[in-house]
């Protein structure tokens, strides 16, 4: 298809440049993406679960991605330069989980959704916490599971696995939870 | 290209390159105020939804837009078919009130024959003429989860018809219509409408909504005719959704509707005067009840469909209640690590009995359809979370033409996370309906003298044949600007063409006859580029632009000399931009500005519109609006001009309330 000629291109160009100049919301605050809020949450999971320190934290803290991975280099900057429990971050991404005791949190894409069990079985007996977004996440065993509503992203919590993966949650990160599944749920 | 062809690509680019620097550019401070933030804070914040409905769409190898209630709402569109505009590269023209001609990468008609629609797994195609009458498809706008609308085959996957595009409605889980909701309002087009729903939690178990609704519409503007084409319908439904052992999820949802739409038709008899126009409030209606299981075990998913639908119409020239029974199963399972399989049988049932005129027969008069099919599809990751190649192929058993086979190839490469390039090769069929096979419809060519053309069906009516290539980039350059393209190349053969036949004398009548036959072919291409850009909080603008190059030809032998133009119902170029503010006090503010071309076998020109809505919310609870459809002229004409029943512009006023 022949596009335009070239004379309308360089009056486009002038009109634009004319135009950027004077925009009007140049300055204002844009609303951050989906992924970019889970992104934080999960760096504030880290900062609101403690580890047991018996050989399940390894020299570096490691948030890995299982699957199809929705953050992109989101999760990157996110956890770039940040310590959690005094050591340095790394995000993995992994098609299978091939070395479970090293990972402490676990993304779980929800191109997994049909493995789910098959993972959070190999995951047993470690000290990984698993967030996923698929539904019915935590009811089939995950820890937290993001919610979007109403552009606001909150999240469930089933506080039996994370017990039962000798996990410590501080409560306010519980008394956000919009769900909380087990003995400190409603 | 026209100039006024260029104008309007210039401006969509425009649109594009008015983003200022700030709002495309990745803030790196933004990240670091994120994860500084308290988690009271971070709860309470805002997402755009951009990546919501891009992700997964972002990483599928075919030309996809999904539109969703949100979208739906802020274009103030009051039925599925106008909300189809809102897709690019998708033709929607309103015929009058109460019919619209929806054609994707070219064909548009009133019944477009070579396009599926689905809603929640159920097929809206209608067999006997072989298309969807969007007038009777309808559910509360405010339920539907999103609606897909593929351009492109997708015959692999959905079966024959899916030739030149899929509108696939999907509708919310009922767990996510909890509460009430209300609206009403009225204007000088939409005359009156209600819309209400309620949905509540079953126990533990599960989840249910009902709805009901309710709309009057005004006539089209018809300079030299009576108003023939007001309406009015009522609808109502309900979707359970429960949660069984295991993992387990049934939903079952059904919905019923009512109503009566004028039309107008010019009917031929044997005996004088042999011909007479009618208008009649045909009652249109019909419903439909679904269910769906889904079962997950360890590594795979079973997913069994099945639905009962019957639709009642009676047309001024003829009626027809068809009933339709299908029952899909679905499985699919990982196959080693990197290999995801998903294979499914189906069976349908579609059983219409018509009755027409003197003029306007089926032989045999009731006839039922068996459809029986099975495809498997195989999605392979060859670099992992860079390229995948999906094979498939669907086959299809149908009484007329035996079995179809309709086989595609697609690869999709992510070169970097936010980037991916695909293309697909496939071929589809469009297989024949009733109507070439069995019809034999009658037409007087004068009041006065016993001169009539009969188009008769075929026998030996082969499947259109369709191999389509199709290859398309995705960018996001920044958090919140995405770019698309795609490109097309399909060619089209064994088309329907209307060959004539030797004359002859029936009874003192001079008789025409025409035969349906395949002699048609024809190939087309083009390209369609959307864009989406959030420049703030409070703002976002989209631009959308479609290129379509359509040729049809006669194969030596034919006699038909009129099919060919029917290339001339779809425009060449399509343009549209958006542009949504939500203002501070709780206003938002949507303009939606389109140009189509000039349709020339159609004879409509090419015309601009301009839908703008404004709502306010009062309270979190209750929002007012004021639509605005077609503001720029008093009435243009879409589709159809040698009638000249014209679109008017229209405006309504909505409340809305939920609790």
């Amino acid at each position: 298809m022949a596009l335009v000629s070239p004379l309308p291109w360089a009056s486009l160009a002038l009109v634009v440049s004319l135009l950027r100049a004077v925009s009007p919301v140049a300055g204002e605050a844009p609303r951050p993406t989906e992924y970019e809020v889970k992104a934080a949450f999960l760096y504030n999971f880290a900062k609101f679960v403690k580890w047991p320190e018996d050989g399940s934290l390894g020299p570096t803290f490691v948030i890995a991605v299982l699957g199809e991975d929705p953050f992109g280099e989101v999760l990157d900057r996110t956890f770039s330069g940040k310590t959690i429990q005094g050591r340095k971050t790394e995000v993995r991404r992994m098609r299978a989980l091939t070395a479970p005791s090293d990972v402490q949190i676990v993304f779980i894409g929800s191109s997994e959704r049909p493995h789910l069990a098959q993972i959070l079985k190999t995951l047993e007996g470690g000290s990984a916490l698993t967030v996923g977004e698929m539904e019915g996440f935590t009811e089939r065993g995950g820890m937290i599971a993001f919610r979007l509503r109403s552009d606001v992203v909150n999240f469930d919590i089933n506080l039996d696995q994370v017990e039962r993966a000798r996990l410590k949650m501080s409560s306010q990160l519980i008394r956000l939870a919009r769900n909380v599944i087990g003995k400190g749920g409603l | 290209m026209s100039a006024t062809g260029r104008l309007v690509w210039i401006h969509a680019l425009l649109v594009l390159l008015l983003l200022p620097p700030k709002a495309i550019a990745a803030d790196p401070e933004q990240q670091r105020d994120l994860t500084s933030m308290s988690l009271e804070e971070l709860a309470s914040t805002k997402v755009t939804s951009v990546s919501k409905t891009e992700e997964p769409r972002f990483r599928t190898p075919a030309a996809v837009q999904v539109v969703t209630a949100e979208d739906i709402r802020r274009a103030g569109a009051t039925s599925i078919v106008e909300a189809l505009r809102l897709a690019p590269g998708v033709h929607v023209a309103r015929i009058n009130s109460n019919q619209w001609g929806v054609g994707i990468r070219g064909f548009t008609n009133r019944l477009a024959r070579a396009q599926l629609a689905l809603m929640d797994g159920r097929s809206l195609y209608n067999p006997l003429f072989a298309g969807t009458y969007w007038e009777t498809q309808d559910t509360l706008l405010e339920d539907v989860e999103r609606i897909e609308i593929v351009r492109g085959p997708g015959g692999t996957l959905w079966g024959a018809n899916a030739v030149n595009g899929i509108v696939n409605i999907v509708t919310k889980d009922a767990k996510d219509t909890q509460g009430g909701f209300v609206s009403a309002g009225g204007g000088n087009e939409e005359r009156a409408f209600l819309r209400a729903r309620y949905g509540g939690a079953i126990a533990d178990k599960g989840s249910y909504r009902v709805y009901g609704k309710y709309f009057r519409r005004d006539a089209a503007f018809h300079a030299t005719t009576d108003d023939f084409d007001a309406w009015h319908m009522a609808q109502g439904g309900f979707r359970t959704d429960w949660k069984l052992r295991g993992d387990d999820r049934l939903t079952v949802q059904g919905d019923a509707y009512s109503g009566r739409a004028g039309e107008r038709a010019t009917l031929s008899f044997y005996e004088r005067p042999y011909q007479r126009t009618v208008e009649r409030q045909a009652p249109l209606s019909g419903g439909n009840v679904t269910a769906r299981w889904a079962h997950f075990m360890d590594g795979s998913a079973l997913t069994v469909n099945t639905y009962y639908d019957r639709t009642n119409r009676a047309e001024p020239s003829f009626r027809e209640s068809r009933d339709t029974f299908e029952l899909d199963a679905q499985h699919q399972f990982g196959l080693g690590e990197r290999q995801r399989v998903v294979w499914g049988l189906g069976y349908r049932l579609s059983d219409g009995r018509g009755r027409g005129s003197e003029t306007l027969t089926f032989n045999p008069p009731d006839r039922a359809d068996h459809i029986f099919s099975a495809f498997v599809h195989d999605d392979i990751g060859l670099v992992k979370d860079r390229l995948h190649l999906s094979v498939g192929t669907k086959v299809e058993r149908n009484q007329y033409t035996g079995f179809e086979l309709q086989p595609s190839a697609r690869m999709i490469w992510a070169p970097a996370p936010r980037q991916a390039v695909w293309a697909a090769a496939s071929r589809a069929v469009r297989t024949p309906s009733r109507v070439e096979r069995d019809l034999a419809l009658t037409a007087a060519l004068s009041p006065t003298v016993p001169l009539f053309a009969r188009i008769i069906g075929n026998e030996d009516f082969m499947s259109e044949k369709t191999w389509a290539y199709e290859a398309g980039y995705r960018i996001q350059p920044a958090d919140r600007l995405s770019l698309e393209a795609a490109a097309f190349h399909d060619r089209y053969g064994d088309l329907t063409s209307l060959e004539q036949d030797r004359p002859f004398v029936e009874n003192g009548r001079q008789i025409l006859p025409y035969r349906f036959a395949n002699l048609l072919r024809g190939r087309s291409s083009g390209v369609e580029v959307t864009s989406l850009a959030h420049l703030s909080t409070r703002w976002w603008i989209s631009a959308e632009y479609s290129y379509l190059s359509l040729h049809l030809e006669t194969r030596p032998g034919s006699t038909d000399r009129t099919s060919v133009a029917s290339a001339g119902s779809s425009p060449r170029h399509m343009a549209r931009a958006q542009s949504s503010w939500s203002l501070p006090g709780h206003v938002d503010v949507d303009l939606g500005f389109r140009w189509i071309d000039r349709l020339p076998s159609q004879k409509v020109p090419a015309y601009s519109e301009l839908d703008a809505r404004a709502g306010w919310f009062v309270v979190p609870r209750l929002e007012l609006a004021i639509v605005g459809q077609n503001l720029l002229h008093g009435h243009h004409l879409e589709l159809g001009g040698s009638d000249p029943t014209q679109i008017e512009r229209s405006v309504y006023g909505e409340a809305r309330w939920r609790w």
